[in-house]
């Protein structure tokens, strides 16, 4: 359903996303994964036709062989909300505060599908059920401040949810609420996902999290794609990128003894304006960097759906 | 960009600011002419070579009277402004350092302030007294009170919540201490800015008034008063009309657009929307 | 709306009358000498003083003649002006006749006015049509409107001679000549409140336009258009509305500048001519009605806010 070709977008001079690509089949959900400053967001943008004014776009984005890279403002309103949609981090601010909930649930169904204020009403109440929010009348008519983080993240979603989208993107959906929520969340949208036939794009910094929802994952570095596989294989030891294995062993969990400190990638993510020149972006902090690393690592299949972007894969499989 | 329009703001406004300054000084040592000498012969002279800007119905001259009319507008602004921070500032202190109940009366009362503008407590008090320049003074003066109060509470609140005031407390300092050391020092560049802007709003306030007969009276020169008397000559010499509402003009925006400027200079913060 | 809300407000609404009304009694206290004296000049009889003095209750004492006052104002009997000889209510009401109507015109021309020019200039942002109106509402601030008045009775009613240079004919003689002899009245206040109006517009827009929820609709669907009139302008009209009721208290002291230069027979002429009458019980019932005004107007634009944006209900907050 969606074809991303070396999808490469430059903001106020600097290119950060440099050349991403993935698929995404309808019913499927691709986890997205990356630290702040990956192109994450961006990406996501891209894929609405949201990308702020300067912004440069080039490569492909094909959305059911529909190319939305050359696509017209106008074009993008009836995409937008209708078969695609997104989920925003941020639940209080990505909400119109004096705007009652039902009436921003029910906007998009009074844009795209012409239903008039009373049906779409009665609609919003059914979709904030949906979600799983108890009494979805009063919550209907509640602003946004009169609800939690968790309630709010939830109207978002049946708020992207409305006309039955066949893409739904969802920026860090979880990132905003606490612990607690946050499983939930994830579990609910990729329930949807699976029961509706929509391709789910969830897109976030915790691979351990989305990693239950996913299929696949596909792991971003400084604007690029470093890993992509199945989820399963990653989680259960077949990470073949050193950033993919150092995200994992950072984890938190169980079993750590006492004293003994989570291991953690040193260093930080480069500032992609000083990035020059070709090479790994990763070499800095990557434990098996070599030489050779400073020329651009190309991909290397691990499996015939499992690549990574490494030269040196095999030491990497072998040393996990 | 944004750089350009903050200097080009506050030059034009230091400039302007400072032309009025200088005009009103000078104008107590020189004028073209005596401001108060009458030649009836030569009343109500378009510009030319011996009256830069003409006469007026008197035969003064205009642009003496312009100058020395600036005089005036200074003189009400800063002790109308003088007022308004002192009793301003001292009330809004006390309202972000009490807090609790006298917080509230001094809102409300802020709040009533803000119902009485200038002309009315003018008239008001001109009923009772009579009019004069004190009036004026008085009125503007009170007028700007909440105004200052208002902004100086709001800045000494941020300040006593800021984490080194409530270690100054924690260590046992009084409230003035504090006040003095901590408080002030913060407060003063918004209450120069403020000052600026309501400097602004006197001359404009005094020459309404002046205008309509309550303020600076006659013999002293003042811009609103000769508005009023080029109004009755409006067929035969308008541009007498034009001259003084220019100075206020003029002189007004100078000190807007200076108080505007250094308010984009001391906080930033408030100019990101520009 | 909240009843709680509404009650609190009302509350507020009512004290701040009673202070007022307090302040306004007051200041007349200070009067040195006698009220009746002064009404009927230095040389008059001293019998006729009393006898004045009598008749309007000025012997009581200062609780008795607020209180009397104070009823007389709830009951809309203000007593009998002494120069004119006319109950003060009658002449207040038809002094008002002009004052109010020209105070609500200047308001919606300014308020029509500061909206095109600051949503224009939102949309412009930091290009040359919003420069242009960033300089054109700095002169506006800037400008006395009582200068602008004059030339604007220099061009239109001298030079064009399009209309009077002042009086009113009333309304009784048709609408038409009423709202002429109001146009330059009205647009030579209007244009110093757009000015002020207009840059806080602008502001309220583009910080509106920034925020999250802006994306939030656009990513439904809604065009750029319908995300700024359904969204961005009703949001951005609560800082608006509030900074309009602020500035009543501006324009109605505007007004009664500005009836002085048209010769308007409004309230602002009134308190003039009183105080020139040395009639005190007018110039206090006109200045309590004026403050009363302001009162009762910042009172309503604050349920109107609050109705807008229902986050206002909640703290007892001050802007």
């Amino acid at each position: 359903m969606l074809e991303v070709d070396d999808l490469r977008i430059r903001l106020h001079g600097t290119e950060l996303v440099r050349g991403l690509s993935f698929t995404l089949g309808a019913g499927e959900t691709l986890g997205l994964i990356g630290e702040s400053g990956s192109g994450k967001t961006l990406t996501a943008l891209a894929l609405m036709g949201l990308l702020p004014d300067g912004a440069q776009l080039s490569g492909s984005i094909l959305f059911k062989g529909q190319d939305l890279t050359a696509l017209a403002d106008k074009a993008w309103g009836a995409l937008r909300g209708r078969r695609i949609a997104m989920v925003f981090q941020e639940p209080m601010t990505a909400l119109n505060p004096l705007h009652r909930v039902g009436d921003q649930v029910a906007e998009p169904r009074r844009l795209h599908l012409a239903r008039r204020a009373g049906e779409a009403r009665q609609e919003a109440v059914e979709l904030l059920r949906y979600v799983g929010l108890a009494d979805p009348a009063r919550i209907a008519d509640s602003y946004p401040h009169q609800l939690s983080g968790g309630q709010r993240q939830r109207v978002g979603i049946a708020m992207a949810l409305a006309c039955g989208p066949e893409l739904l993107i969802a920026d860090e959906p979880s990132t905003a609420l606490d612990a607690s929520q946050q499983a939930h969340v994830l579990a609910t949208l990729a329930a949807m996902a699976a029961e509706r036939g929509m391709a789910l794009l969830l897109i976030s910094h915790d691979l351990a999290l989305v990693a239950r929802q996913a299929q696949r994952l596909l792991v971003m570095y400084a604007g690029q794609g470093v890993e992509q596989g199945p989820a399963a294989a990653l989680l259960g030891g077949g990470a073949a990128h050193p950033y993919t294995q150092g995200l994992l062993a950072a984890r938190p969990r169980i079993g750590v003894a006492r004293g003994e400190r989570l291991p953690a990638l040193p260093g930080t993510a480069p500032e992609l304006a000083e990035l020059r020149g070709g090479g790994c972006a990763f070499r800095e902090r990557c434990r098996l960097a070599q030489e050779a690393c400073r020329k651009s690592p190309p991909l290397f299949a691990v499996d015939p759906a499992h690549w990574s972007r490494c030269l040196r894969v095999e030491e990497a499989l072998r040393e996990h | 960009m944004r750089r350009i329009r903050t200097n080009a703001k506050l030059s034009l406004g230091f400039v302007l600011t400072v032309a009025l300054l200088l005009t009103a000084l000078l104008s107590t040592v020189w004028t073209p002419w005596p401001t108060g000498e009458l030649d009836v012969l030569a009343k109500l002279q378009p510009p030319g070579e011996a009256h830069w800007l003409g006469t007026d119905s008197l035969g003064r001259d205009v642009a003496s009277l312009l100058m020395a009319g600036a005089q005036v507008s200074i003189e009400v602004g800063l002790i109308a402004v003088a007022i308004g921070l002192g009793l301003g500032t001292a009330l809004g202190l006390l309202a972000a350092a009490r807090g609790g109940w006298i917080d509230e009366l001094l809102m409300r009362g802020a709040d009533l302030g803000f119902a009485f503008p200038a002309i009315l407590t003018a008239l008001l008090f001109t009923a009772v007294f009579g009019p004069g320049i004190e009036i004026a003074i008085a009125a503007i003066g009170l007028h700007a009170v909440p105004t200052f109060a208002r902004v100086t509470r709001a800045s000494a609140r941020e300040v006593l919540s800021r984490d080194y005031c409530l270690a100054a407390r924690a260590c046992g300092r009084g409230a003035w201490d504090i006040t003095r050391r901590h408080v002030l020092p913060n407060v003063l560049p918004v209450l120069i800015v403020q000052g600026t802007i309501q400097f602004a709003l006197a001359i404009l306030a005094e020459a309404a008034l002046s205008y309509l007969g309550l303020g600076t009276q006659a013999p002293q020169p003042s811009w609103g008063r000769m508005l009023a008397e080029a109004q009755t000559f409006l067929f035969s010499a308008p541009l007498l009309a034009v001259f003084p509402g220019l100075a206020v003009m003029l002189a007004v925006l100078g000190l807007n657009l200076l108080g505007d400027g250094l308010r984009d200079l001391v906080d930033p913060r408030l100019a990101r929307v520009r | 709306m909240s009843p709680l809300f509404l009650a609190r407000r009302l509350l507020t609404l009512l004290l701040t009358l009673f202070v007022a009304s307090l302040l306004v009694f007051g200041v007349l206290e200070l009067l040195p000498g006698n009220a009746a004296q002064l009404l009927m000049g230095p040389d008059a009889a001293p019998e006729a003083v009393a006898a004045l003095a009598e008749k309007l209750g000025l012997n009581d004492a200062a609780i008795t003649r607020y209180f009397h006052w104070l009823t007389g104002l709830l009951r809309g009997d203000l007593g009998e002006s002494y120069a004119y000889g006319t109950p003060v209510a009658t002449l207040i009401a038809e002094r008002l006749a002009l004052t109010v109507p020209l105070a609500l015109l200047a308001m919606a021309l300014a308020a029509l006015l500061a909206l095109a020019a600051g949503v224009f200039a939102a949309s412009r942002h930091n290009r040359l049509g919003d420069w242009l109106v960033s300089a054109l509402s700095q002169l506006g601030i800037a400008l006395p409107n009582f200068w602008f008045a004059i030339l604007l009775i220099l061009v239109f009613s001298v030079g064009l001679q399009w209309v009077p240079a002042g009086g009113f004919p009333g309304w009784g003689e048709g609408v038409r000549p009423a709202l002429q002899a109001l146009a330059l009245p009205a647009v030579s206040l209007a244009v110093v409140q757009a000015a002020i109006l207009a840059r806080v517009t602008r502001g309220a827009v583009l910080e509106q336009l920034h925020e999250d929820y802006v994306r939030t609709a656009r990513a439904k669907g809604l065009s750029r258009r319908s995300a700024l009139w359904g969204h961005v302008l009703r949001n951005a009209m609560v800082p608006v509305t509030t900074v309009m009721g602020l500035q009543f208290a501006n324009l109605l002291a505007g007004t009664i500048v500005i009836e002085n230069v048209f010769y308007l027979p409004g309230l602002g002429r009134l308190i003039f001519q009183a105080i020139a009458n040395r009639d005190l019980t007018v110039v206090r019932d006109c200045v309590m009605l004026l403050a009363a005004m302001v009162v009762a107007v910042n009172f309503v634009v604050d349920l109107l806010a609050a109705w807008i944006d229902p986050r206002l209900q909640q703290q007892g907050q001050r802007a």
